[in-house]
């Protein structure tokens, strides 16, 4: 409410003022008195629409000091705002919401607030504001609340977190232009005293640097930049006859500053320049990109080397490649590399020759690759020479490849071999109908699966060019909010170029370190009855088989003595281990933690990667996306349960190709499966985060799918 | 949009269609084999030929092209686990079976060369499969000397002898990484080749050497190979090698 009145004429009318908004909203910022740092932020901000603005009037005048002097030398409590997740999306089963922070332009947007979690007072009035995200020192600076919509949108609260469910008008309007960012960041504020400025009381989503909520544009769109193609150029340095290379750089590039390099590294038999659909993509949103010819027919260590030496050349070159329009612009601290097929290997050998110091390139260094990706990788070399160690790394994989086909008999085939090795941020994406060559132009057909199940090349480039372009602003941009894209299944965030009729896999595993807690990743303690965290592990399912993640028998059909069929992710030197069991009745295993991991009140979610065991008998009577239930129960008994199909998406089923035995389904396809610890807190009030005994996975009955087989692996607790 | 199995630039001289017999059938009954007439409950047919078994007695190349070339400056063979110096050798065009052709992202058949007294594991930068060709480079590495040490010993005439044509076989050995190869993997492919019944190539079929050449180093090497390349397989190398122009007479082995 806008005073009219000016000093000194209504002095009265100041005093109701002040006083309906409390002595204490003089108390700018929130350190517990009215003093001068506050009468301080009222002189600076004088005139203005900025900090010290007392009553919230939107202007900073005379009103505002009178305020601050009738309330001077005050004590208030020392104010802050309740931080906490309120963006949020609907979902079919309970808590009926999902609380996420990417949302794609034109979603509707909801905002929930959980009484159980932030109490509320039902039937009372608030104003919900969507701001331009601020860092925590900017909503320091200024807490004065600005709606990008216009105007703040009034709610009434509700007892129950249902009822507390507010779809933002103007939601699906809100601009997700950030520029050279895939989006654009906003805070999103429950104003609870409705006094228009974010303090004691409110609640926010987005109170620290990062945005509360991210819209996001088409990951597989063209960014906002004209993009210059130098066809070919020479790589000075490369091996004999593979020096040619192409490059991709923002036309406007000498306005930008310095831009991350990623270099293309093609497969066997493929040519630099089947690329340009990536290069040009990723050149729109900034990037500079080359795609360079690799020496891939001798084999892995060849075609490593090419990608070394063109990306020491570009980094040499720039002042004479494209008449210098480059020229100081690579940020050689921000380096990916992207490799197909042979290349894919490729690069991660590269990474690791430089690991191991047996190879030191110029110009550059292990610490400035912030990034691998490989599609559909060779694994020729093993554990001990293809290892992105702990490199970002992210696997690009279709289900219908004819090439790098996963087929049983041969490791070289198997692309999560490179994955599974990784100890740093891993993802994989793993696409139903992508053949080998629908990732470059002009690869020759090799498709194999059912027929109508291809995506083709537009489908899988458009897959390649939205998780690519996520992953590298993800990682070199810190642009955090699109790391969602990499774990969030489809029918929960997708991006608008890729179909909704694609089955899209996904599985991310963040880096060891202090927001991670892994509970069980059946490495270290490789009975059923012990996790790798040493709680003990009870099971009420069937054939349980904690063993190697490879099938072991050169076909894909299950037997009891090939429970891992399926799995290839490890060859005869990897040592990477999974659990299956299946199940025909209501079953489940159960995870009892130890008392030093059962404080996970600071924790953000529970997740676990979770995939169907294809081809065994259950699965193939199920015949089609499996559910579970997720089971917290505290020390005290309470009980939480949240379905698994909160998570957006059922476990699919595999893809049905045939082949390498009898029956149809391909590989099982591992997704993370990831919770909101909250959402316990939701179904259930009386669950206490800061002490949970157990976890389990609950299947049959009323806890998902009647029957099934799973293959599970890193059970973990992981913070936002 | 794909490749087609067959550039429409491959087309150019139709002497290489007659050439090439083996591959335009191959890929005619692939295109025939992804016909939308399949029952729809049927995987469908990959396009990428399926490796026939190597070594066997199908599994030779037919040498149409052979050059002796001596370069000033050696260099070291990245198709050789020993990464041995090579300072000589025969530059060749070899036709053969697309399917042998096909690039692969697995492993693929080793491309071999033997004579009486040697063997060697086959250079080459292009795979041919769209027109049945492929320029390959049979390097001397010799053998009797320490890993790694392979220069030439004596005169360059000497040298031209011990890599002699007597008894040449050209071939597809077992799927592996050429870089992977070393002097007891190749004696056991010589083995496991005779054991196939591969025949050596005739000697009526065996071209006869064009004139020697001498270069100055590998770039030199590869450039001529390039070049070679943009007249026999056109398709794979012109694209990908602005700078390989392709000759404007017919490809040697055509005429």
């Amino acid at each position: 409410m806008r005073s009219t009145c000016v000093l000194p004429l209504c002095v009265s009318a100041i005093l109701v003022s002040a006083s309906a908004h409390g002595q204490c909203d003089a108390d700018l910022n929130s350190d517990g008195t009215v003093d001068a740092l506050d009468l301080a932020t009222v002189l600076s901000g004088w005139g203005k629409t900025a900090a010290g603005d007392v009553n919230g009037d939107g202007a900073v005048d005379g009103i505002d000091l009178a305020a601050l002097v009738s309330a001077w030398g005050a004590s208030c409590p020392i104010g802050q705002p309740t931080e906490i997740k309120l963006a949020c999306q609907s979902i079919a089963v309970a808590p009926f919401v999902s609380f996420v922070q990417t949302f794609t332009v034109g979603s509707a947007i909801r905002v929930g607030i959980d009484p159980a979690l932030t109490p509320v007072t039902a039937g009372g009035v608030a104003d919900v504001w969507v701001v331009a995200n601020r860092t925590a020192a900017e909503w320091a600076a200024n807490n004065n609340l600005q709606d990008v919509r216009g105007t703040a949108q009034a709610i009434t609260l509700g007892s129950t977190l249902a009822q507390n469910v507010f779809e933002l008008t103007g939601g699906t309007t809100l601009s997700g232009d950030g520029n050279l960012a895939v989006g654009r960041g906003y805070d999103l504020v429950v104003d609870i005293n409705r006094d228009g400025r974010l303090g004691a009381g409110d609640l926010i989503d987005g109170g620290g640097n990062a945005a509360g909520l991210w819209i996001a544009r088409d990951p597989t769109a063209s960014g906002p930049l004209q993009v210059t193609t130098l066809s070919t150029y020479t790589a000075s340095g490369a091996t004999s006859g593979f020096t040619t290379s192409r490059l991709w750089y923002p036309t406007t590039i000498a306005s930008l500053g310095q831009r991350p390099l990623v270099v293309i590294s093609h497969g066997n038999g493929h040519q630099y320049s089947w690329y340009d659909y990536l290069g040009t993509h990723l050149a729109s949103w900034g990037f500079i990109v080359i795609s360079h010819q690799n020496n891939t027919v001798p084999g892995i260590e060849t075609a490593s080397t090419t990608t070394l030496q063109h990306t020491s050349a570009i980094i040499a070159q720039q002042s004479t490649v494209a008449g210098g329009a480059i020229n100081g612009r690579i940020d050689v601290s921000r380096i990916g590399w992207i490799g197909h097929s042979r290349g894919g290997e490729g690069i991660v050998r590269a990474y690791d020759r430089i690991f191991d110091n047996t190879y030191t390139p110029t110009g550059y260094g292990l610490s400035n690759i912030k990034f691998l990706c490989s599609i559909a990788p060779t694994d020729f070399l093993g554990v001990n020479s293809a290892n992105p160690h702990a490199a970002n790394f992210m696997l690009l994989w279709g289900s219908a490849d004819g090439d790098v086909s996963g087929i049983p008999t041969n490791t070289v085939a198997w692309s999560f071999n490179l994955a599974e090795r990784c100890s740093g941020f891993r993802n994989t994406v793993y696409v139903h109908g992508a053949d080998h060559n629908d990732f470059n132009c002009c690869g020759t057909n090799d498709f194999q699966g059912p027929s109508g199940t291809a995506i083709n090349n537009a489908g899988a480039q458009a897959v390649a060019k939205a998780f690519i372009l996520a992953a590298l602003k993800y990682h070199l941009e810190s642009e955090i909010a699109l790391g969602e894209f990499l774990w969030r299944p489809s029918a929960s965030l997708r991006p608008a170029g890729v179909s909704s009729a694609f089955t899209v896999v996904k599985e991310v595993v963040p880096a060891a370190g202090t927001n991670v807690r892994t509970i069980d990743d059946f490495q270290t303690q490789t009975g059923t009855s012990t996790s790798s965290s040493g709680g003990s592990v009870v099971s009420t399912v069937t054939n349980i088989s904690e063993a190697f993640a490879r099938d072991t028998d050169s076909t894909y059909t299950w037997s009891t003595g090939n429970p891992h069929n399926g799995s290839i992710r490890a060859t005869s030197t990897d040592t990477q281990r999974m659990v299956a069991w299946d199940w025909n009745v209501s079953a489940g295993m159960t995870w009892n933690l130890l008392p030093a991991l059962r404080d996970l009140s600071s924790w953000s979610f529970v997740q676990a990667r979770v995939g169907q065991g294809t081809r065994h008998p259950n699965t193939v009577t199920l015949n089609g996306g499996a559910t579970f239930t997720w089971v917290l129960q505290d020390a005290q008994g309470n009980v939480a349960k949240v379905s698994s199909s909160a998570s957006g998406e059922a476990i699919n089923r595999p893809y049905q190709r045939t082949g390498s035995g009898t029956g149809a389904g391909w590989q099982n396809e591992l997704r993370t499966v990831r919770l909101r610890l909250r959402d316990f807190k939701s179904v259930n009030p009386l669950i206490d985060l800061s002490q949970i005994a157990s976890v389990r996975m609950e299947v049959g009955g009323s806890s998902g799918s009647a029957t099934g087989r799973f293959v599970i692996d890193d059970l973990q607790f992981v913070k936002e | 949009m794909k490749r087609a199995s067959l550039s429409s630039s491959v087309l150019v001289p139709a002497v290489i269609t007659a050439i090439t017999g083996i591959w335009w059938n191959a890929s005619a009954a692939a295109q025939q084999a992804s016909a939308p007439s399949q029952p729809v409950t049927a995987d469908e047919v990959s396009r990428v030929p399926e490796l026939p078994r190597t070594p066997s007695q199908n599994s030779g190349a037919q040498p149409i092209l052979l050059q002796w070339v001596e370069l000033a400056k050696p260099y070291q063979s990245d198709f050789r686990a020993e990464r041995p110096l090579v300072r000589a050798g025969w530059l060749a065009v070899v036709r053969a079976d697309s399917a042998l052709l096909a690039p692969r992202s697995l492993a693929e058949p080793l491309l071999l060369a033997a004579g009486d007294g040697w063997i060697t594991s086959v250079e080459w930068i292009q795979h041919g499969h769209t027109s049945g060709h492929r320029v390959c480079f049979i390097p001397w590495v010799d053998d009797a000397q320490p890993s790694g040490s392979s220069e030439l010993r004596g005169a360059s005439e000497s040298i031209k002898e011990r890599a002699n044509l007597r008894d040449l076989r050209i071939w597809f050995g077992t799927p592996e990484l050429p870089e992977r190869v070393d002097a007891a993997m190749l004696a056991r492919e010589r083995a496991l080749a005779q054991a196939s019944g591969l025949q050596p190539t005739p000697k009526d079929r065996v071209p006869a050497a064009s004139a020697d050449l001498s270069l100055t180093d590998r770039d030199a090497l590869v450039a001529r190979m390039k070049q070679l390349a943009a007249n026999w397989c056109p398709a794979e190398i012109v694209e990908a090698e602005p700078d390989a122009k392709v000759e404007a007479q017919a490809p040697e082995g055509a005429r």
